[in-house]
């Protein structure tokens, strides 16, 4: 999608200034990358738009604390995953997903799982990412985060390390105990569809 | 790798390519409530410097009340009340004044 030109430096230093057109210009320019951020990690009783506003009402109030040491864009993406983790805290923890709480499609996706060894169809993808999105919601926030992160937004390690501001080694093992527990959680849906 | 690592791999490749909805446009009434916050928020921080200053002089006021009476207090305990004075002053501020040679 193209965007339109914008001076971002000079938009940042007027908004500052508390210049609100400067400010929705600069919300029309990042929304994209918010939205697609919020998207990703939206907990399921939040609205979409009510998130967005919490994003741009930290970025706005904290944008003398940006120094332009890294691109806004970076700085606006950190701000974006620590609303939404802190979001996701608030939300209490989902009991255990169990065989039942599945779609029909998504048990079909369980089933082929359990019986070969190929991809999972491409136009089954969006019954997959509602399974995913089922087991992520059994772990906590940070575990969910890390997830998303690094398998489906396929993001690296030092990407996710300057995100969350966790330290490398953090990054990994939460990573690892987070899978673990996904693999858990798998490993009794198929069960359940194959006793 | 084990079975079940597979399958969760599998599972999670095929929710990554899953299309994503098109990020569109800002809708005018987020962008609304967005700024009436941040207005909100300006406000409020403006207004934070006189309220600042206006707490900190009470503050001080009442400490140099609380200071005066607890002098006052303590120049009153110090006067040795003579009851069978028939010039004796009752009133400890009255007599704090005299001793100190306030009042002729």
């Amino acid at each position: 999608m193209d965007q339109p030109e914008l001076d971002v430096e000079a938009c940042v230093a007027r908004v500052r200034d508390g210049d609100e057109d400067a400010a929705r210009c600069l919300m029309e320019h990042l929304y994209p990358l918010v939205v697609k951020i919020v998207r990703a990690h939206l907990p399921r009783r939040t609205a979409e738009e009510d998130l967005v506003q919490a994003v741009f009402a930290k970025v706005f109030t904290r944008l003398d604390q940006f120094r332009g040491e890294v691109p806004l864009a970076h700085w606006v993406s950190r701000v974006a995953v620590n609303t939404c983790f802190n979001e996701l805290n608030r939300e209490r923890v989902r009991p255990e997903l169990r065989h039942a709480d599945l779609s029909e499609a998504e048990a079909e996706i369980i089933q082929n799982l359990a019986a070969d060894t190929g991809e999972v169809p491409a136009e089954q993808a969006l019954e997959a990412r509602e399974i995913v999105e089922k087991l992520l919601a059994d772990l906590s926030p940070a575990d969910r985060l890390v997830i998303t992160l690094l398998h489906l937004e396929g993001r690296s390690v030092e990407d996710i390390r300057v995100i969350t501001g966790w330290s490398t080694p953090l990054v990994k093992v939460r990573a690892f105990r987070a899978r673990q527990k996904m693999k858990q959680r798998l490993k009794s849906l198929l069960r359940e569809n194959h006793p | 790798m084990s079975h079940i690592d597979r399958n969760l791999d599998r599972l999670l490749r095929a929710a990554a390519k899953a299309p994503r909805p098109e990020a569109g446009e800002i809708s005018f009434a987020t962008q609304t409530r967005t700024l009436a916050a941040w207005r909100a928020a300006r406000a409020a921080t403006a207004d934070f410097g006189p309220l600042c200053a206006w707490r900190t002089g009470l503050a001080t006021a009442f400490g140099m009340a609380v200071l005066a009476v607890g002098l006052s207090f303590a120049a009153s305990r110090g006067i040795d009340a003579d009851v069978n004075d028939p010039y004796v002053v009752s009133d400890p501020g009255f007599a704090v004044a005299m001793s100190t040679g306030w009042l002729p």
